[in-house]
Formats: C-alpha cells, sequence, structure tokens
C-alpha cells in the first residue's frame, strides 16, 4: 500500500517514513502545500496523512483543491489545532478521518489500515483469498495455516494484490503501490518478486500458477477460482 | 463620599444631607410664619383694645369745665366680671385720675400714652398677679369718630384686657405650628427616604447586573439603555475595565493554547519515536530515539527560553542597568555571534548568508546595553530564518534623538500583507515552518517587549517581497530626561558601510 505523509516538521516526517515503511507501506514524504497537492495529484495513493499547518499552502486548501480537483483519495487530517470548528471545516471538506496530535503511531497506523480496507471494501485486517490468507496488520500470509516465508517487498505486493482480488493489476499499478517516488523498481523487480511468491507458495503446495495468474501483456490477478 | 475604610449606606448619606438641609428651612420657614401670626394676633388684640378705648372716649363730654362720663355697667359687663375682665382708666392729661373701671379694685393703670394714630401699646401686672395688656391713647379736644357725640374733653384713656387669653392664643397657636412643622418634616424624611430607596433600586439592578458577570461572560457589557443616567459613566468605565479584562483573558487563553499548540509537535515526535524504538527494538532506533529525545529537549528547552525572555520583558518589576555604550560596536558583535551560530545551518541550506551593515563610526547611547543586544540579534534571527538561502540581509543604523534607528531588511520566503500585519502576534508563524526548529514565533514579540523597555517602536513592513523591521525613537512616550540626553553623545562621524559573512 503507498502513503503520502505531509509534514512540516522534518524529523516527525523521518519517524512517521521509518514507522510507516517498517509497517509495510510505501512511503513518500513531502513537507510543504505546493509539493503535497502535486504528489497526491499525480501518485496513486491509497492514503494521505496531511498536517494541516503547511508552509506555502495549508493543508485544508490542499484538501479542497484535491476534492474540487475529483481526487478520492483517503485523506487523514494531521493537526495540532484542536477545536472542534477546525475538525468540522476538515471534515466538511472531505476528510476522512482526523486525529489530533500527540497521537500514538499505533492509533494512526490502525486508522490508516482503516482507511485502506475502506478503499477496497473489505472488514477485518485479514484478506482471504481460498486457503491464502494475509493479514495486513500482524504481516503475515499463510497457506493452509503454514507461515509463507515473504520478504517485505513480496508482502508488500501480494497484499496489494490480495486487497483488489480478482481483478487484472497492472505492472505499473503495483509500482505505483508498492513502490515509493524514491523507491522506484528496477525493470524486472516486479517480475522477479511474483516469482519468488509463487516458488514459495509452491513450496507449501499451493497450485501458485492458477492462484496467482499472469495475464499477458497486462498485469497479474490473484483469483480465488484458480484457488482449491 | 466614602472614607477608604468605613462602609456608606448612599441612601443614609443622601437622606441625611437632604434632612441637614430640609430641617433648617423647614424651621426657619416655620419660625418666620410663627412671627407673622404673632404679630397679626397681636396686632388684632391691640385693635380691639383701641377700638374699646375709642368707644369708652365717645362717652366722655365736657359739661361746662367738667367733665362727665357716661358709663353703664349694666352694658358694659366685661369691665365688671371676675372672669377676664377688662380694666380701664380715664385720666386728665396731666395725670390726674377721673375714671376707672370697677375691675381695677381702685389700681392705676401705668400712665403711658400716644396720640390716636400712634398709641402706646404695652403690658403690666397687676398687684392681684394679673397680666394686662394695655393701650394708652390721648384724645384730642374734639373727637369726631364718633359723629354723634358731643364734645370730648382732652382725655388720656388706658385700656388694658387680660392678655392670658391673647397667651393661650398664642401657645395653642404656637403648639399647633409645631405640630404642623413636625408632621410635615416626618412627612418629608418619610418621602425622602421611599424616593432614595426606590432611586437605591435601581443602582440593585446593577448591582446584579454585575453580580452576573461570570469568567466566561467578561465580553458582554452591561446594556446602558437599562442604567440611570447618573451612573451610566459608572458603568460605561466598568464596561471599558469588563472589555479591557476581556481582551487580557482572551490573549491569555490565545497564548496558552498557542504554547500548548507549539509543545504538540515536539511531544508527538517524541512519542512516536518512542513507541517506533518499542514497537521494532534495533540498533539503529534507540539511536533515533536518543537523537531524537536530545533535539526535542532542546526545542523544548528553546521555548521555554523564550517564554520566560518574553515574560520578563514584560514584567513589571524588569529593571536593567542602564550605561553608556556604543551601538555600533555592539551591533557588529551581535551580526558576528548570530552568523556563527548560523553558520551550520546555512550550509546545510545550501550556502553562506551575507549580512551589509551601514553605520556610522560610532552612536554613543545611555540605556540597557543587554536590551539592545536582544533586539539586535531576534532581528537577525528572524531574518536569517525567515530569508531565502543566500538571500542578503540588510542593517542600517542612525541616530534619531536620545535613542537610534535600526533597520533590518531581507527578502521574504512565503510572507503576504497579511502575515507581515500579524507576524508581531506572539507564536504566530503564519503556514510558515522554515529554518531551524528552534525559531517558534516569538522573535518579533520579544523585539516589541524589549522596545517598550527602551522607548523605542517596532514597525514591520513588507515591500516587494522584502520585509523590513524598524527600530525607531517611539512617540507615544515620553523621551529620556535631559540629563541622560546630555549623558548620550552621538557620533556622527562620516557613514561607512561593512559587510559581514
Amino acid at each position: 500500500m503507498r502513503l503520502l505523509v505531509v509534514e512540516d516538521s522534518p524529523r516527525l516526517q523521518e519517524l512517521l517514513e521509518a514507522g510507516f515503511r517498517r509497517a509495510g507501506f510505501a512511503v513518500d514524504v513531502v513537507g510543504d502545500g505546493p509539493r503535497a497537492l502535486a504528489f497526491a495529484r499525480r501518485g496513486h495513493y491509497d492514503v494521505v496523512v496531511l498536517d494541516l499547518m503547511l508552509p506555502g499552502l495549508d493543508g485544508l486548501e490542499v484538501l479542497r483543491a484535491l476534492r474540487s480537483g475529483g481526487h478520492d483519495v483517503n485523506v487523514l487530517v494531521l493537526t495540532a489545532r484542536h477545536t472542534v470548528e477546525e475538525r468540522v471545516k476538515g471534515l466538511q471538506l472531505g476528510a476522512d478521518d482526523y486525529l489530533q496530535k500527540p497521537f500514538s503511531f499505533d492509533e494512526l497506523l490502525a486508522r490508516v489500515h482503516a482507511l485502506v480496507r475502506r478503499k477496497y471494501g473489505s472488514k477485518g485486517a485479514a484478506v482471504v483469498v481460498g486457503y491464502l490468507v494475509v493479514d495486513t496488520v500482524k504481516r503475515r500470509v499463510t497457506w493452509r495455516e503454514l507461515d509463507v516465508p515473504l520478504t517485505r517487498r513480496e508482502l508488500q505486493i501480494l497484499e496489494y494484490l490480495s486487497r483488489r482480488r480478482g481483478a487484472t493489476v497492472t505492472r505499473a499499478e503495483i509500482e505505483d503501490h508498492v513502490y515509493g517516488e524514491r523507491n522506484l523498481p528496477e525493470s524486472n523487480a516486479i517480475e522477479s518478486a511474483i516469482s519468488c511468491i509463487r516458488r514459495k507458495l509452491r513450496v507449501l503446495g499451493a497450485p501458485a500458477e492458477e492462484l496467482l495468474q499472469t495475464r499477458h501483456g497486462v498485469g497479474y490477478c490473484l483469483d480465488e477460482r484458480g484457488a482449491p | 463620599v466614602t472614607s477608604p475604610t468605613s462602609r456608606v449606606s448612599l441612601v443614609r448619606y443622601l437622606m441625611t444631607r437632604i434632612l441637614l438641609c430640609v430641617v433648617p428651612i423647614v424651621g426657619v420657614g416655620v419660625g418666620v410664619h410663627w412671627w407673622f401670626q404673632e404679630r397679626l394676633l397681636e396686632q388684632q388684640f391691640d385693635a380691639g383694645l383701641v377700638e374699646r378705648a375709642t368707644t369708652l372716649a365717645t362717652l366722655i363730654t365736657r359739661d361746662g369745665e367738667a367733665l362727665r362720663f357716661e358709663f353703664a355697667d349694666e352694658f358694659m359687663p366685661q369691665y365688671a366680671r371676675e372672669e377676664r375682665p377688662y380694666f380701664f382708666q380715664i385720666r386728665h392729661p396731666d395725670g390726674r385720675s377721673f375714671e376707672r373701671s370697677y375691675s381695677l379694685r381702685g389700681e392705676d393703670l401705668p400712665f403711658l400714652h400716644g396720640p390716636l394714630d400712634a398709641p402706646a401699646h404695652f403690658e403690666t401686672v397687676l398687684q392681684r398677679g394679673v397680666r394686662v395688656r394695655c393701650v394708652g391713647i390721648e384724645f384730642p379736644e374734639r373727637l369726631d369718630a364718633r359723629p354723634d357725640a358731643a364734645h370730648p374733653a382732652s382725655v388720656v384713656v388706658v385700656l388694658g384686657a387680660d392678655a392670658l387669653e391673647l397667651h393661650d392664643v398664642l401657645r395653642r397657636g404656637y403648639r399647633e405650628v409645631a405640630i404642623t412643622g413636625f408632621v410635615s418634616l416626618a412627612a418629608i424624611a418619610a418621602f425622602v427616604t421611599l424616593t432614595l430607596r426606590r432611586g437605591a433600586r435601581l443602582l440593585g439592578s446593577v448591582v446584579r447586573e454585575v453580580e452576573r458577570i461570570e469568567p466566561g461572560s467578561l465580553g458582554r457589557p452591561i446594556e446602558l439603555e437599562r442604567v440611570p443616567e447618573e451612573i451610566r459613566p459608572i458603568v460605561g468605565a466598568l464596561n471599558g475595565s469588563l472589555e479591557s479584562i476581556h481582551g487580557y483573558v482572551e490573549r491569555e487563553r490565545r497564548f496558552t493554547a498557542d504554547v500548548a499548540h507549539e509543545l504538540r509537535t515536539p511531544i508527538t515526535e517524541l512519542r512516536v519515536a518512542a513507541e517506533l524504538a518499542l514497537k521494532w527494538p534495533d540498533d539503529a532506533s534507540t539511536a533515533r530515539l536518543a537523537r531524537d529525545a536530545h533535539a526535542i529537549a532542546l526545542q523544548m528547552g528553546a521555548l521555554v527560553e523564550s517564554l520566560l525572555e518574553l515574560a520578563t520583558l514584560e514584567s513589571d518589576d524588569h529593571r536593567g542597568r542602564e550605561e553608556p555604550f556604543d551601538l555600533v560596536a555592539l551591533v557588529e558583535q551581535t551580526i558576528d555571534s548570530a552568523l556563527r551560530t548560523e553558520r551550520d545551518t546555512a550550509a546545510r541550506r545550501g550556502g553562506g548568508r551575507e549580512v551589509a551593515l551601514d553605520a556610522p563610526q560610532r552612536l554613543m547611547l545611555v540605556g540597557e546595553p543587554r536590551l539592545w543586544e536582544v533586539v539586535v540579534r531576534n532581528l537577525l534571527d528572524n531574518a536569517l530564518c525567515y530569508s531565502s538561502p543566500g538571500a542578503p540581509i540588510a542593517v542600517s543604523l542612525r541616530a534619531d534623538g536620545d535613542g537610534a534607528r535600526l533597520c533590518v531588511s531581507n527578502p521574504t520566503v512565503s510572507l503576504d500583507q497579511e502575515g507581515a500585519r500579524r507576524c508581531t502576534e506572539r507564536l504566530w508563524r503564519g503556514t510558515a515552518r522554515v529554518g531551524s526548529d528552534l525559531h517558534f514565533g516569538l522573535g518579533l514579540s520579544i523585539v516589541q517587549a524589549a522596545c517598550a523597555r527602551l522607548r523605542q517602536e517596532l514597525d514591520v513592513r513588507l515591500e516587494q517581497d522584502v520585509f523590513h523591521a524598524t527600530i525607531a525613537r517611539g512617540q507615544a512616550r515620553p523621551a529620556s530626561s535631559s540629563r541622560d540626553r546630555a549623558r548620550a553623545g552621538h557620533d556622527l562621524d562620516p557613514q561607512r558601510s561593512s559587510t559581514s559573512t
């Protein structure tokens, strides 16, 4: 999953970026309003974590510009201000959630997960595709209750594919949601990661080719119909 | 009206004062009225005596050389009765007694008399203790008062009446007047008291309005329309005070909220850093936590220091030592110090900083050099923090009366006219968090507070994306004493320009 963190405090930027990366997200970080607007318009982010006090362009203005431009990305607003009016204003402008500083990182992470689930229409933290279970909170994948030992990048790809199970996901979409602006993949990185995932599934007896299908010239599809 | 320690009732005070004025006025009025009434009664009494004496005189006729008095007791019983009788004695002009009433029992009345148009009125006491009010009239040879009378002789008629009746009437009259006076005074006192109490009820309504004032309702003034006109100035002044207190409380509330807001971000950083270190414990996260905790502690310490500096400058207890000093040297040293501190940041932000100083050779002032250092340092830090990396900063310094005119100019980063108007507000940084973490939007507030101490004024303006902060001699407060001015020597040597980098 890919996040855009918009925060003007450099130290908090670093901390949030590190925390979200450790939690399995691809993260882009910007520190001012104009860049935040440009990144949010250009990138395919699952969630934008948006601070309100920003140099250049206020966070609420960024939100207004995004919504008026038809962007429906989930936005979680962070603010040091605590007035009800400001919260109401933010929500009325189209914020999906609101978190007041100082916050707990775990709470922020839980809210971001909730927004991701909301985006992909799932209720729980775990996505089930036949015998394959992808737990996005525990960062764990199992096949018939056996752990699939995936790397962080493989887990991110499988998590994204599981969120969009049944749909064909293009290589570009995987790049957009799994890799940040500063971590663009090598030309064959995605194919290599998919191959590794299939191999690890096969070791556990899973029909990897049927489960994680290649749509030639288009992309990949995690399909439950392929799962027994 | 009040002494500082006494508890005075306004109603009681006004009532006392009004009664103290009214009682003498009513007393004098009653006295004058009574005096006129007394005179009137006496005149009426005396007029009766004169009439009776005249009547008696008409009964006197001349029979040759002798006088004859045609008096009949049965027709005038009042001259013979025991109870409150009338008395008369008729004399010749030489004083010889001719006739007297039986009621005198052989006594003489005093031989006092006057002509008919100015009779003598007097009082005497008979030997038996009867107090008699008399009139003595000398009637002329021919008395024309009674045309039908014979030719009366020239005689002196002294006629008296028991004065007890007159004095009874006077006493009764005195009592009535006194009672009327007392009743009037009591009625006036009651009316005044009632009226004042009714008036005081209006004050009571104002008191209740004031009692309803709470910290949350300081912004709602007492409605002047419902207040008596006489106390509107007091209520107006009270409203003014309430407004000031409300403004003060509101400023303090905003300030507290702003301070809390300033602390929220570093606390968030500290909390997230600690949580990440606990969630994924490894050497890297522990080292990051230690580094971040140290930086955050420095940041919060700097905020506290700035707040304390501001509080000290705004405190009435601030008393610094005044001494003569060279402001140019102080500014040069402060620029060097600021640039040394900025050097690391400037290098990090992509280039060294340049400060151009335009100042005379020397500028001697008498004042608190520490305050001037605070002013110059904060203006420079402000300029260094909120200008583009590598942008030139200009400092100009001139003598200005017994103070100085100092201007620091720098190109701005994302500051508009609204921002320039609000930039002296405490903790205001607009939407710009640029430069170091050690800037909190307090610099210009500190400069403003220091300027108030230095009897200088801070003026800020934005012209063509260049921010100018100017310190000049204030107009609002009086200039320093002539003794201080004499001690201050302004050296206006030829201008010099220097550049520090």
